[in-house]
């Protein structure tokens, strides 16, 4: 059987993987963050559901990645370095000395701007695993015994999102059909009344559930298949705490430190699979 | 038992005692209270709705009077209408635990007896996926096995069965019927298609106009209900002394009956819709639909019903006349036009659809201002929507939010909308489902008096009943792939899982509807 991972691992995870890139503070370390990242979300495997998180965080990255390079290309401070190419330098009015528009792209500018950028792609990524590979209900599952029903009432309220998304393009669609294109200002109220209702008798029916099913009547809930630290986690984990806190990596050859880093990130692959 | 800012008596100096092991079917027409008697049961009326309730309810000697619902969760469970709406979780295992979870059950009991009803209910497949990939079926069990993991005496389900497909009804029904005889479970059941469960059924509770209700042996109460199921009028028609409650019975106590000539309804009006070769993909949040070089044409003044498995792709069928579903290859044309090429005026005047949840299309908040917009969207003379609905309905209350109107009104006023628009073809997706034989009936009446105005229905549904009634030809998908199509009586006598009642009540006989058969009988 597969080994239950603990739903705080990879938030864990995540954090002290951005913390170690922040120290690093090199493309090819995060890069190869990156990478790593998505090759252990895979190999962890995801419902469709899940998969449906991922892919939104990778757009995001990818977008983050295009909208910063497109400000380095057109607008920033003069650098030196090689020039690449020149872009016409478009003249902006007096008050907004320092900002620049076109001009000389050079290397320098564009390393600088992928540094920062593959960081931040780094962490998106990252956390948009942690949140892939475990679901909210679990980790707030997680949480002590004493916050289960604000864990219960906090993990419905995050389920119940995708839901309303749904029934907007539902309702949406069931007004096109009564021959009303649904764009502008105008058409809220249309899609806005049915949804409201229905997400209303929705939670009224999730109430008579949960209600029903003894949610809050007994004062000592238990825990099912209870998932526990051992020392898979802790081995999958330490190299990475080492990493962020301590070691700093720089003082070993840097063609071994990238072979070194790409060994830590695999480590929760041979612990906890 | 009277909810508040009403003052209708729902369930008026009822008394009765269900015995351990007992299956009981509660019947009644739409809205008359069967959900409230069911709620009643395990408290949630009047602790969670409010009312005022006289008199007492006791389950396994615990008065709901004193406890809440949550107190009785080990004795009571109950599956809701939408069991989609009731669940917590996102995976089938946590949620069946999370019911004992609540309960403080320990972890190792816990697991045992989630292992149990995994088993019980043949979930153990399923256990760590995604409750909402799910089928209807499927999340129709999760209900289930998440009441009946605390163990409880008795449970009630609400309408069970009435989004599912005929196979996947059977399913839920035989394991529900399992769980009475092998465990002695009580279960109380509401249900609209009797002719699903009668035959698992020991005694009725059947709900009264005036709030009055008797329980009493199922064959007894049938004899004389105004509620029955096609079976259940037939053996009047054929005036057994028995009423009788499976095919078997009805066959033993029927001797020969003459062949009857089928019906001929071959049509030959223009073509309206024509579908050539398409192929469409669909997804939405929950699942994945496809269709797959699919062809056919209909004409005008027929009637076309869709059956298939869930998720076979009838609905996906719908959306490609109005262009909603996208088109991989192939070609759909409305009397010779694109849909995606025509804009949303020009589409209502050819085709009207209306979706599974008519009330999506309400917005207003007065069955009169709904039809007064209805007029303004489709360039109708004023009045003329309400002029249909009320022609339709019968129903004089124009002043009624239409929330409050039952579900066969709400689906009459959603068509009335589209009618007004003057489509030249009608279409429905599972027009009815939570419609009681009555609000069926009249559906049938207006959807033939449609077609006999020259236009196109298309019915996409998996009622068996409704189809042997109303449609000229039907279509068989299955994985978004046309595997059959023919008039209505060979197409429904050939398939053993969509032949209705009373097509098996008479084998070979060509017999589909109880207006056939009772011809039939007289002779």
């Amino acid at each position: 059987m597969k080994r239950e991972i603990h739903p705080t691992f990879f938030w864990l995870w995540a954090f002290f993987l951005v913390t170690a890139l922040i120290r690093l503070d090199e493309i090819r370390f995060n890069v190869l963050a990156i990478f790593a990242t998505v090759a252990l979300v895979y190999l962890f495997g995801l419902t469709p559901n899940r998969a449906r998180v991922f892919k939104l965080a990778l757009r995001l990255a990818v977008l983050a990645v295009f909208i910063r390079m497109l400000f380095a290309i057109f607008i920033g401070v003069p650098m030196p370095g090689n020039t690449l190419f020149t872009l016409p330098l478009i003249q902006l009015p007096d008050f907004l000395v320092g900002i620049r528009l076109g001009g000389d792209v050079t290397t320098q500018r564009l390393s600088t701007a992928l540094a920062e950028v593959s960081l931040f792609a780094a962490l998106i990524i990252a956390f948009g695993a942690a949140n892939s590979l475990t679901t909210p209900t679990k980790i707030l599952k997680a949480i002590p015994r004493r916050l289960y029903g604000v864990g219960v009432a906090t993990a419905l309220a995050t389920t119940l999102t995708p839901q309303l998304a749904a029934s907007v393009s539902r309702v949406r669609q069931a007004q096109f059909l009564r021959g009303q294109s649904a764009t502008g200002i105008k058409s809220w109220r249309r899609i806005g009344t049915p949804v409201l209702e229905e997400s209303l008798a929705r939670s009224l029916d999730l109430a008579a559930s949960l209600e029903a099913r003894g949610y809050g009547a007994y004062v000592n809930p238990s825990r099912y298949r209870a998932i526990k630290w051992d020392l898979n986690h802790l081995v999958a984990l330490l190299p990475l705490i080492y990493l962020a806190l301590i070691f700093p990596l720089l003082t070993i050859p840097s063609s071994l430190a990238i072979f070194f880093f790409a060994l830590i990130l695999l480590s929760p692959l041979v612990a906890l699979r | 038992m009277i909810y508040p800012n009403s003052e209708q008596t729902i369930i008026d100096n009822l008394s009765f005692s269900l015995a351990e092991g007992e299956f009981v079917l509660v019947i009644g027409e739409t809205g008359i209270g069967k959900s409230s008697v069911l709620r009643l049961m395990n408290g949630l009326v009047p602790h969670h709705t409010g009312g005022i309730l006289s008199g007492e309810i006791e389950v396994a000697g615990r008065s709901t009077r004193l406890l809440k619902p949550g107190e009785l969760s080990d004795v009571v469970g109950i599956v809701g209408q939408n069991p989609i709406n009731g669940f917590v979780c996102e995976i089938v295992e946590d949620e069946i635990a999370f019911t004992l979870e609540t309960l403080g059950i320990s972890p190792t009991v816990m697991r045992k007896r989630v292992e149990e009803v995994l088993d019980l209910l043949a979930l153990a497949e399923l256990r760590s996926r995604e409750i909402s990939s799910l089928s209807g079926g499927e999340q129709q069990r999760v209900a289930i096995a998440a009441a009946l993991v605390a163990q409880p005496k008795v449970l009630l389900l609400d309408e069970p069965t009435s989004a599912l497909d005929p196979i996947a009804a059977e399913e839920v029904l035989s394991i529900l019927h399992r769980l009475v005889s092998d465990l002695g479970l009580t279960v109380v059941i509401a249900e609209h298609r009797l002719e699903r469960v009668i035959q698992f059924v020991d005694r009725i509770l059947l709900i009264k106009d005036s709030g009055q209700a008797e329980l009493g042996d199922a064959r007894e109460v049938l004899a004389t209900s105004p509620i029955a199921p096609p079976l259940v009028e037939l053996s009047r028609i054929a005036n057994l002394p028995e009423v009788a409650l499976t095919i078997r019975e009805f066959r033993k106590a029927i001797s020969d009956v003459r062949q009857v000539e089928p019906r001929s309804n071959q049509k030959t009006g223009e073509a309206l819709v024509s579908i050539k070769n398409l192929s469409a993909s669909y997804i939405d949040e929950l699942s994945e639909y496809a269709l797959s070089n699919l062809s056919l044409e209909i004409r005008s003044g027929e009637i076309v019903s869709i059956m298939g498995r869930n998720g076979a792709g009838k609905s996906t069928l719908l959306k490609s006349l109005v262009g909603l579903a996208p088109i991989l290859s192939g070609n759909v044309y409305l009397s010779g036009q694109d849909p995606l090429k025509l804009s949303g005026k020009e589409l209502i005047k050819e085709v009207g659809l209306v979706p599974q949840d008519a009330s999506d299309l309400l917005i207003e908040s007065s069955v009169a201002r709904e039809c007064a917009r209805a007029d303004l969207d489709n360039e109708a003379v004023p009045g003329k929507t309400l002029g249909i609905y009320q022609q339709l309905s019968a129903d004089e209350r124009s002043s009624i939010h239409p929330r409050d109107l039952s579900e066969g009104q709400k689906l009459i006023l959603a068509l009335s909308i589209q009618l007004s628009a003057n489509p030249k073809v009608i279409a429905l997706d599972e027009p009815t489902r939570g419609l009681d034989y009555q609000a069926k009936r009249k559906l049938i009446s207006i959807l033939k008096s449609i077609a006999a105005e020259n236009r196109a229905v298309l019915i996409a549904t998996h009622d068996v009943e409704l189809v042997a009634e109303l449609a000229d030809r039907v279509v068989f998908l299955a994985e978004g792939e046309l595997i059959s199509q023919g008039q209505t009586h060979e197409a429904l006598t050939s398939s053993p899982a969509f032949a209705p009642q009373v097509a098996k009540a008479f084998p070979g006989k060509g017999i589909l509807t109880v207006a056939e058969a009772s011809k039939a009988l007289e002779k």
